[in-house]
């Protein structure tokens, strides 16, 4: 990293068009992220055609500033309604909805917008120092190690997302399919398109996600209708107390820590951080017995882990060009549709997005503690609106999202099929996010795959004799088999029990 | 898991069957190099073996504690299902008249009979929140990002 390259981020970053457009961002991210069912991978989703007509980075400083931004705003409704607007602030619900029931909302939102901001900055600093050697060290990788990476990535995302391990996997493989349609890029012959014309190129991945992501989600809220009525909690009281202050500064770091590393794992994600956080936290605590009754720490050290997660994650995809989540995912999508290829070649053949991304997201953490400080009532009051109203205004704006792609009715249909296999997944506890993630790499894992075995005369062994492949392989390997493993100690342990 | 993850795994499976025997009929590889079938016939392959896995741990769990099947949580509620069923055949619908009436014309149907039909609002913000949205959308995707839609006989 020079210096030069970060100056160069802020001179793009601080145009004035990028500067409102990371507002935008950051705004309808706290939005997205406040909403109860609406996830920042539909929020990106949905507003990705938005962007089609911007410069890309303008269009990517948008897009993370959802991402980001969604970090932010599902705290307010863990805190008012008892509800996570998105998974990763899950545990802040424990502590967070404790200290709202004993009047100490304003504070808990106030920790969880500072320690956001403190770890979303320093994510951003670990960000620009890791990425660019990173991304010299990937230039060095053939097609076995980027196919060592995907498989990484899949894995540790279907292992890790919902309930069973086996039914991430599952989805997994349903996107690996779904990227074979359309005409195979290296012999040229066409593979299930049925004498379609409009899946000669493939299932676009943008009408798939909104599909799943935001329709799937919103037809599940018309099947069991989000009753939550945030509690009536007078907001004041946002700055932290030095009591507060000295209660959560080690879980805001260890957050920060633990946020950022987990993040940057390909698969893991901000759900998995602000798990590992609290956890740790409780243990490392003089009071763990307090967890879960309100502690401001049980606040600090989830929110200061989603938000440094999902910068972290930005570390795969531009270095990489590997997403680690759904949202990451999507991003990668976006970058490919500008026209850009996302890899270890990205930051020197446009280091504008990804230096401009960088500055953006120092300004777009300052934006957020400004706006989540003295507004958080006003975000809060989002939460007054009704469910019912919003469904039909998101259902809209998606549909017409996914015709704006391509100026396709094709692809409107995709996505309704999509949200109606969305729903069925979401019922019966099938994630969506490998699906995706699998649709997005499954054509380059696919590429990687063929090269790979091309270059070695057919023999899979050029997987494992490459150390770097055969490293990353073993991960992927551990990644699935340590699961297992410990399930079957468990089912022996409680059958010797049993008997 | 459930007595629906059996039914859902064996289903999954017989999707991959079908997978399969398309994909069987490409072109499975040349003499050093994967052909186009490889990789949807391993995936096929991959994909059977999970979803019966699925299948199989699921109908371990229920033959173990059948009691599970009387969770409320296991239990479809019709009247859900009936508001999914028709919001999807509405959006069906909505494709289907596009091409004659427009697209945003369409749209506006489609929300409010989503709005008034299916979710059963009161008829000032089922009206109010469909028109805005539409007001919306016009304005940003076809008047802002200046996106082509089919229009109708009325010219919007």
């Amino acid at each position: 990293m020079e210096f030069g390259d970060l100056l160069l981020g802020f001179s793009i970053a601080f145009t004035p068009t990028n500067l409102l457009f990371a507002f935008v961002g950051v705004l309808l991210g706290t939005i997205i992220g406040a909403l109860p069912g609406i996830g920042p991978s539909a929020g990106v989703a949905v507003l990705l055609p938005v962007t089609f007509g911007m410069p890309p980075v303008t269009a990517m400083i948008m897009l993370a500033g959802i991402y980001y931004g969604a970090m932010y705003g599902g705290t307010i409704t863990s805190v008012l309604i008892n509800t996570p607007g998105e998974s990763a602030s899950v545990m802040t619900t424990l502590d967070g909805y404790q200290m709202a029931l004993r009047g100490r909302a304003g504070a808990a939102l106030g920790m969880a917008a500072i320690g956001s901001f403190i770890a979303g900055t320093i994510s951003v600093v670990l960000l620009m120092i890791a990425a660019p050697p990173l991304a010299d060290f990937a230039v060095t990788f053939g097609p076995p190690e980027y196919f060592a990476l995907m498989v990484l990535g899949l894995t540790t995302l279907a292992s890790l997302t919902g309930d069973s391990m086996l039914k991430g996997l599952l989805m997994a493989v349903v996107g690996l399919i779904l990227g074979t349609i359309g005409i195979d890029l290296m012999l040229g012959a066409p593979r299930f398109t049925f004498d379609n014309v409009h899946l000669l190129d493939g299932l676009d991945f943008l009408p798939v996600a909104v599909g799943l992501f935001a329709i799937g989600e919103l037809l599940y809220n018309l099947y069991r209708p989000v009753r939550a009525e945030p509690i009536k909690a007078k907001l004041s009281g946002l700055l932290p107390t030095r009591q507060d202050w000295r209660d959560a500064r080690g879980g805001v770091a260890r957050g920060t820590a633990i946020g950022f590393f987990v993040g940057m794992l390909p698969g893991a994600g901000a759900t998995i951080a602000s798990f590992l956080a609290y956890a740790t936290e409780k243990r490392v605590s003089k009071r763990p017995e307090k967890f879960g009754t309100g502690t401001i720490e049980g606040v600090a050290a989830p929110e200061s882990a989603n938000n440094a997660a999902s910068t972290g994650a930005l570390i795969p995809l531009m270095a990489l060009g590997i997403p680690g989540s759904g949202t990451t995912a999507v991003m990668l999508g976006a970058l490919t549709l500008y026209g850009m290829q996302p890899g270890p070649l990205l930051m020197s053949t446009h280091p504008d997005v990804f230096w401009g991304l960088v500055a953006s997201m120092y300004i777009g953490n300052v934006m957020l503690l400004i706006l989540n400080l003295p507004l958080a009532p006003v975000f809060a009051s989002i939460l007054r609106v009704p469910y019912s109203i919003l469904i039909p205004i998101i259902i809209g704006v998606a549909l017409i999202g996914v015709y704006s792609f391509e100026n396709s009715l094709f692809n409107v249909g995709v996505a309704v099929v999509f949200g109606g296999i969305g729903f069925v997944m979401r019922l019966y506890g099938y994630p969506p996010a490998p699906l995706v993630l699998a649709l997005v790499l499954g054509p380059m894992l696919e590429r990687a795959l063929r090269q790979s075995l091309q270059m070695s005369l057919g023999s899979p062994e050029i997987f494992v004799t490459r150390p770097v492949s055969a490293v990353i392989l073993a991960i992927a390997a551990a990644a699935v088999i340590l699961p297992l493993v410990a399930w079957t100690r468990t089912r022996l342990a409680a059958r010797a029990l049993a008997s | 898991m459930t007595r629906a993850d059996i039914f859902g795994g064996v289903l999954l499976a017989a999707g991959f069957g079908a997978v399969l025997w398309e994909a069987s009929s490409f072109q499975y590889g040349t003499e050093f190099a994967p052909g186009p079938g490889f990789t949807p016939v391993w995936y096929s392959v991959i994909g059977i073996v999970l979803s019966l896995s699925i299948a199989g741990l699921a109908w371990r769990a229920v033959r173990q504690s059948p009691q599970r099947e009387s969770d409320s949580d296991d239990r479809l509620d019709a009247a859900g299902l009936l508001r999914v069923g028709a919001a999807l055949a509405g959006m069906a619908a909505m494709l289907l008249v596009t091409s004659l009436v427009g697209l945003l014309p369409a749209l506006l149907a489609f929300l409010l009979y989503l709005t008034l039909v299916v979710q059963r609002l009161p008829i000032l913000p089922a009206t109010g929140a469909s028109l805005a949205t539409v007001v919306f959308i016009y304005f940003v995707f076809v008047h802002f990002l200046g996106v082509p839609v089919p229009t109708g006989p009325l010219g919007f």
